[in-house]
């Protein structure tokens, strides 16, 4: 140790500090750390597998000399949107990785690093949200464009004209599923200590949507992305018609939900206490 | 030792009381129901044509079983993540496995409270429930019927293997609590939509074999000695009735579990080590 | 409740930290309990047994828990207006964990991008805090392979790093060995030196005396006292302690340390209770440490008794509290 040859310069030359700089470096950090190997090996995993079930179906299909094309039809991929993609793959992807932004840091006991920066705390967890977004529109909609993709190479059909437009299509509500799965999921890791089960309530609710009255069923996320869903899936035999909506009006509504959850979620964040007794 | 001390960190738990009791009023459900096929007096007060409503049989067993299986995963995602995490995150295995304590030792003490509580919900109410039938019944029943019995108690034990092992070897790898119920949520449901798209998309049952529900339900129907069309095994979310498909011989579904139950305790033994090294 | 040793002299015109009539209640556990304070440059010490609300008291003044009562500045501001506080304030927490798979330099360096600084300066910065603390070498391993030495150090390069004027220190010397210690408290010395403030916690009142200008005693959450090092260390000195000595023949030293005397004429040992088993041992009492250790080192080097171990028997703070400030003050 060298008390005094390296001596600081308190009042020499010190070098400027810029706020802008340091929040643009938290946020490149909490995004580096939401896609880091440890932590989102398995949102990786769970992001490709949707592609990877097309391929392995498709070769399946060759293998017993079938046509593909035929099994993996557009309705097909509107189920497996609907059913793997955004039940599944964006619900639990963003449940683990929008918890873990707030909760993984109080059971990892890291959130005094962040508290001890010369950065506004609703800033901070504006900043944690926004890199959470970014992680998840990367892996799930990315997710979503290679499981598209992967049906079009399956069925030797490239994509042209319309087809392109339904990509971007189930992109975009993959995207608008992050927001508004992400915010809530946020929300639960900033206010709630043990989030996962209300977040297994929340997935039993979004589940039986379709049993609900239709005033109940607006209550919910998965309501307003059937409404935008670019394909047809079938209705269910038994349960209540969803009612109708205007496509700008679900887009609004799930714009004003992730808007609204990830609000609450950042000034909750904002008033959390550094006391980790109790998290494990 | 272990098991006590395992049972004293869990029993405060205000949500264990709750699952606890809702498995003891499904019990008195079902007792009501068995009681008042012997009660004439009630069937006639109530107008109820009670054995035809509700026969009392393997399915009327298989039912009970399957409402008692759902809460005891949740005592499972309630129980066994906190009692190994909490170690494991303290670095305290290196205290207890220096100690006169095998890991076999360890482990048993750490499950053994899971193990008591699974059973009070699953077999131990479900052999009540058969005997109070089979006291009731007399002239036989109960011995005409002892494969019931039987398939309340492997039925439980194969519950029992297919959560609980899971949930002890997922507690280790992810080794934080919170990590663990994710990833343990993730296991309960994301396999058996995955094995519904492969058995929609190939019509094959095969893909029942993902899925650690479906091969519970498999080994269930085979021990329950249920081959009724309706009762093979559902695919998810039920769209697509598999009447005209052979289902997975039963053999297969054993053998599964037991590879899937040898894995996880592959890695219990593993993960198990009293202190993990860091590389630099 | 609060004990009448005199206050240190030279105190500076503007606090560096002030609490008034501060209280904090974790539901109905008091964490501390109406501290009013006043903290200005140089070294100041916390003291206080565990549980006493050391570390309560840091969080509240770097605001990772806000009081239940009372009012805090800290440099003249609020803890919560952060971007004002905390380019200024370093805080070493009692927490003593990294995120996972951090590295020694990267996770210095990242707080220093945090502070918003730019690349060149923060790898600039970094280099001389690792060096300051004796860290360069090992800074390109992972943290979890670290020592808890080397843990303490590098925690205190992260705050070093930035030069903040006033730095918050929850036992810092926990886990370093007599060398790292002696080099530690050099380092808070020199940097005391500079002009900044340190307010280090401590359960060990002797670990931190020979650094210390000023001296904060907590007790159960309460201020149990305050003053300059020198009316606490008097007080100390007075204090008779006790040693437990594992020794081959305690029989012996008992006579040697009751023969002997001090410079002041007084007996280097007043109180001696032998013990057999479990092992042959000596529980004795000394008012003048410092003179029987001299001895005690002259009758090991003669070659008249030996010695296996030496414990305090008590170390902690109860014993100097007892005391400096009887039983009620406990």
């Amino acid at each position: 140790m060298n008390s005094s040859a390296a001596s600081l310069t308190h009042d020499a030359f010190r070098p400027q500090r810029d706020a802008g700089r340091g929040f643009r470096a938290w946020l490149a950090y909490e995004f580096k750390r939401a896609l880091a190997p440890r932590r989102a090996g398995a949102l990786v995993a769970l992001a490709l597998l949707p592609a990877a079930i097309i391929l392995l179906l498709g070769w399946v299909a060759r293998w017993h000399g079938d046509n593909p094309a035929s099994m993996l039809s557009p309705g097909f991929y509107a189920r497996l949107f609907d059913e793997l993609l955004l039940r599944t793959v964006v619900f639990f992807g963003c449940a683990w990785l929008f918890i873990q932004l707030v909760r993984g840091e109080l059971t990892a006991r890291t959130l005094h690093y962040a508290w001890l920066v010369p950065v506004r705390r609703t800033r901070l967890g504006g900043g944690k949200f926004l890199a959470g977004m970014g992680a998840a529109l990367l892996l799930f909609g990315g997710g979503t464009l290679l499981s598209r993709l992967a049906i079009e190479y399956m069925r030797d059909l490239p994509p042209a004209g319309a087809e392109w437009g339904t990509l971007g299509g189930y992109v975009g509500v993959a995207a608008l599923a992050c927001l508004g799965y992400g915010a809530v999921f946020f929300l639960l890791g900033a206010g709630v200590r043990q989030p996962l089960f209300p977040a297994l309530a929340f997935y039993g609710w979004e589940q039986i949507n379709f049993l609900l009255p239709p005033w109940l069923q607006r209550c919910s996320i998965i309501y307003y992305l059937h409404a935008l869903h670019p394909g047809s899936i079938p209705q269910h035999e038994w349960g209540f018609v969803p009612p109708p909506i205007s496509y700008g009006a679900a887009i609004a509504w799930l714009l004003g939900i992730g808007a609204l959850s990830a609000w609450l979620g950042v000034r909750r964040f904002a008033r959390l206490e550094i006391s980790y007794g109790g998290e494990e | 030792m272990l098991a006590r001390l395992s049972w004293k960190q869990v029993r405060g738990s205000r949500l264990l009381m709750g699952l606890l009791s809702a498995a003891a009023i499904s019990w008195l459900v079902f007792a009501i129901l068995i009681y008042l096929h012997f009660n004439t007096g009630a069937i006639e007060l109530l107008n109820l044509v009670v054995s035809r409503l509700v026969p009392i049989n393997s399915r009327f067993f298989l039912t009970f079983l399957g409402i008692q299986a759902v809460l005891a995963f949740f005592l499972v995602l309630l129980l066994v993540p906190p009692v190994f995490s909490r170690d494991l995150a303290h670095q305290a295995l290196a205290y207890y496995l220096s100690r006169p304590l095998s890991k076999l030792e360890y482990a048993w003490g750490k499950l053994a409270v899971a193990a008591g509580l699974l059973s009070a919900v699953t077999w131990i109410p479900g052999l009540l429930l058969f005997g109070l039938q089979a006291g009731l019944e007399g002239q036989g029943w109960g011995r005409q019927h002892a494969h019931i019995a039987v398939a309340l108690f492997l039925g439980s034990l194969i519950w029992m293997a297919v959560i609980a092992l899971p949930a002890a070897a997922l507690s280790t790898w992810m080794r934080r609590r919170l990590s663990a119920t994710a990833a343990l949520l993730g296991w309960f449901f994301v396999p058996g939509i995955i094995a519904g798209i492969i058995n929609r998309g190939l019509t094959t049952p095969w893909g029942n074999l993902f899925s650690p529900l479906s091969l519970a339900r498999i080994a269930w129907l085979a021990l329950f000695q249920i081959t009724t069309p309706s009762a093979h095994p559902v695919l998810h979310h039920g769209r697509m009735p598999l009447q005209a498909i052979k289902p997975v011989p039963a053999w297969c579904a054993y053998l599964t579990i037991t590879m899937l139950a040898a894995v996880c305790i592959a890695i219990l033994w593993r993960r198990l080590e009293p202190i993990r090294g860091v590389r630099g | 409740m609060s004990a009448s040793i005199p206050m240190a002299a030279g105190r500076e015109a503007e606090p560096m930290i002030r609490l008034e009539s501060v209280s904090r209640f974790y539901g109905d556990v008091l964490g501390v309990n109406r501290i009013s304070l006043e903290v200005s440059g140089g070294i100041t010490s916390l003291i206080g047994p565990n549980g006493a609300g050391k570390s309560t008291l840091m969080n509240l003044i770097a605001g990772l828990i806000p009081p239940t009562r009372g009012r805090i500045t800290v440099l003249g501001v609020t803890p919560s207006e952060a971007e004002s506080l905390f380019p200024q304030l370093g805080f070493c927490t009692q927490y003593d964990v990294f995120p996972a798979g951090a590295r020694g330099r990267d996770w210095v360096r990242q707080n220093l991008l945090w502070h918003g600084y730019s690349r060149g300066d923060a790898a600039a910065m970094c280099e001389r805090a690792l060096a300051r603390v004796g860290m360069t070498a090992a800074a390109a391993k992972k943290l979890e392979s670290y020592s808890k030495g080397m843990r303490q150090r590098i925690r205190l390069a992260q705050i070093l790093a930035f030069e903040p004027r006033l730095l918050i220190l929850d036992e810092p010397l926990n886990g370093l060995d007599p060398l790292a210690r002696t080099e530690m408290a050099a380092l808070f010395r020199s940097l005391a030196a500079e002009g900044r403030g340190l307010l280090i916690s401590s359960h060990i009142l002797h670990e931190v005396e020979a650094m210390s200008d000023r001296v904060i005693l907590l007790r159960d959450g309460y201020l149990a006292g305050e003053g300059g090092i020198g009316s606490v260390r008097e007080e100390i000195q007075e204090h008779e302690l006790q040693w437990l000595v594992r020794c081959p023949k305690p029989a012996r030293l008992a006579a040697l340390g009751l023969e002997a005397r001090a410079e002041n004429g007084r007996p280097l040992i007043n109180q001696a209770r032998v013990f057999d088993r479990p092992e042959p041992a000596l529980l004795l009492g000394t008012p003048a440490p410092a003179a029987f250790f001299l001895a005690l080192n002259a009758w090991i080097a003669r070659g008249e008794i030996e010695v296996e171990t030496i414990t305090p028997a008590d170390d902690d703070l109860d014993a100097v509290y007892r005391y400096l400030f009887g039983q009620e003050g406990a």
